[in-house]
Parts: C-alpha cells; structure tokens; sequence
C-alpha cells in the first residue's frame, strides 16, 4: 500500500517549469526551534536541515520532517527527566520509579530516524541537563533507505549545527538492512 | 514490516542495547508491529522504555491496545508500561 501510495503520489505533477516538465521544488535548509525545559522561558534551541519540501522525494517519505517528530521532541523536551539512581531493582516494578526516565543519561536508539530532528532534538535534551555520572551521551539513528540515511549523516555535520562543540557520540547511523554501522562524534 | 524486518530490528535493538527507543510516525513505517514485539520481548520490562508518536488521532491502533495508552493530544506517547501520557 505504501508502494502504491509513492507511486500515486509522485506521478502527480507539483509545478511545472519553462518547457512544461513537472519539476519538483528543490530542497531546503530549515530551521526548527525546540524548547528545553532548563533554559530560560524565550531561549530555545535551534535545529537546521537540509529537507525536501516535497512530500515523497526519490521515492521515500524520509527526506522531510513530519509532524509526529515535533511533537515526540517536543514532549521530550519539556519532559527530559533524569535518571533515579535510588531506584533499586525492587522498585523496578513501582510506576513512579519509571516516571522520570526519558531521555537524559540514556543509550537512545531511534526507528526511522528520518534527516535526523529527532535525534538530533534528543542529543540537544541530553546535552542540556547533563549531571556527574552521567553515561557519555549516545545515540544511535537507523533507517532504511540510503538516501534519508545520506541525509541525515550530512544534516548532522552542518557547520550550523548547534551541537557542534559539545562531544556527542552518535553511534552509529545504520541501516536496518544491510546492519551498517559507523560511529561519529560531533565535536 | 515483514519478518525479515522485524528479525533485523531485534538484532539492531540487540546490539545497540538501548533505554530508550524512539519512533515518530510509526504508523506510516508499520513500526507498531515491531514496538509492540519489542516491548514483550525485553526480558526485564520495565528497564527499557519505548516512546513513540503518531500524528493523527484516529489511526487504527486499536490491534495492540492492550496496555498501551492513548493521549488525548491525538498521538500516544508510551512506556515500557503503556504509562506515558
């Protein structure tokens, strides 16, 4: 079905040039602005991609940010939560022990990573309320077709980025497929 | 997701070994399935939290409703407790 939809969609033409040609618009740098919860009520941080503005692109939804991913980083961001170091493991099964856990100080792993805004909006909640003690930030990031996954390797050595400069250890943008793995620190 | 899929998502989440996972827009990529697999697999439930969105509020979800909950805001955000509101 979603083969089917791909093929319905990009068959419909989006603008049409001098000669006629459908021509897609090309893509652009966008820059989104999350809200973290420790910074000050009008600081917010700022994330930039190169995304598609067309909603299939090369035959995947991938090359553009969707509005589930807005809205997943920002609940994270309001909730990051911090790891319970006296949650003993017979607390384990007690629901406020878990409440508090989301992102910070945590291995993430993300499905469908897209050109990356989610990943990049966790690393950003990570590095905003790190404590001592805290494991060394990592993230891995996956998908499944190539291309998103150029995309996202590219969106996260923008020189805009905002995590430059801090030490963030991605470990890896991999391919769900054929299981490749690379690890990158963003420094 | 086919077999195949989830398989090598099982051993991606193997090998990562991650606390958290996160999916947006899961519905479009037949992640549920997955999550869902994921999420009876771990063999300390609990220890390992799964987040996920999807943007609409009426996306028919209801074949893993067990446990999991529902935000009112039109995507679901969950736990390894279905506890994430």
């Amino acid at each position: 079905m979603y083969d089917r939809l791909v093929e319905l969609v990009q068959s419909t033409p989006s603008s049409q040039s001098l000669t006629g040609t459908s021509v897609p618009p090309s893509p652009s740098y966008v820059t989104y602005y999350l809200r973290l919860r420790s910074r000050a009520p009008n600081a917010l941080h700022r994330i930039t991609l190169l995304e598609s503005r067309t909603t299939i692109e090369q035959g995947t939804t991938g090359l553009k940010t969707w509005p589930a991913a807005h809205a997943l980083a920002e609940w994270l961001g309001k909730h990051p939560g911090r790891p319970q170091p006296l949650c003993s493991p017979n607390q384990q099964s007690d629901m406020s022990c878990h409440l508090t856990e989301r992102v910070v100080g945590k291995r993430i792993l993300e499905l469908g990573s897209g050109v990356g805004y989610l990943g990049l909006a966790a690393a950003a909640i990570q590095l905003d309320t790190p404590a001592e003690g805290d494991p060394e930030p990592s993230i891995w990031l996956t998908d499944v077709n190539s291309v998103v996954l150029s995309r996202c390797r590219d969106n996260l050595s923008l020189p805009c980025s905002t995590l430059r400069g801090f030490l963030v250890n991605f470990n890896g943008v991999t391919d769900w497929q054929t299981r490749r793995t690379g690890t990158t620190a963003y420094t | 997701m086919d077999a195949d899929g989830i398989s090598s998502i099982r051993g991606l989440v193997s090998e990562a070994d991650p606390d958290v996972i996160l999916g947006a827009d899961i519905v479009r990529f037949s992640f549920r399935y997955c999550f869902h697999e994921l999420r009876i697999d771990h063999p300390e439930p609990g220890l390992r939290s799964v987040y996920y969105s999807a943007p609409h509020r009426h996306h028919p979800l209801s074949d893993f409703d067990d446990g999991f909950d529902r935000a009112a805001s039109g995507f679901r955000r969950v736990g390894s407790h279905g506890e994430e509101t």
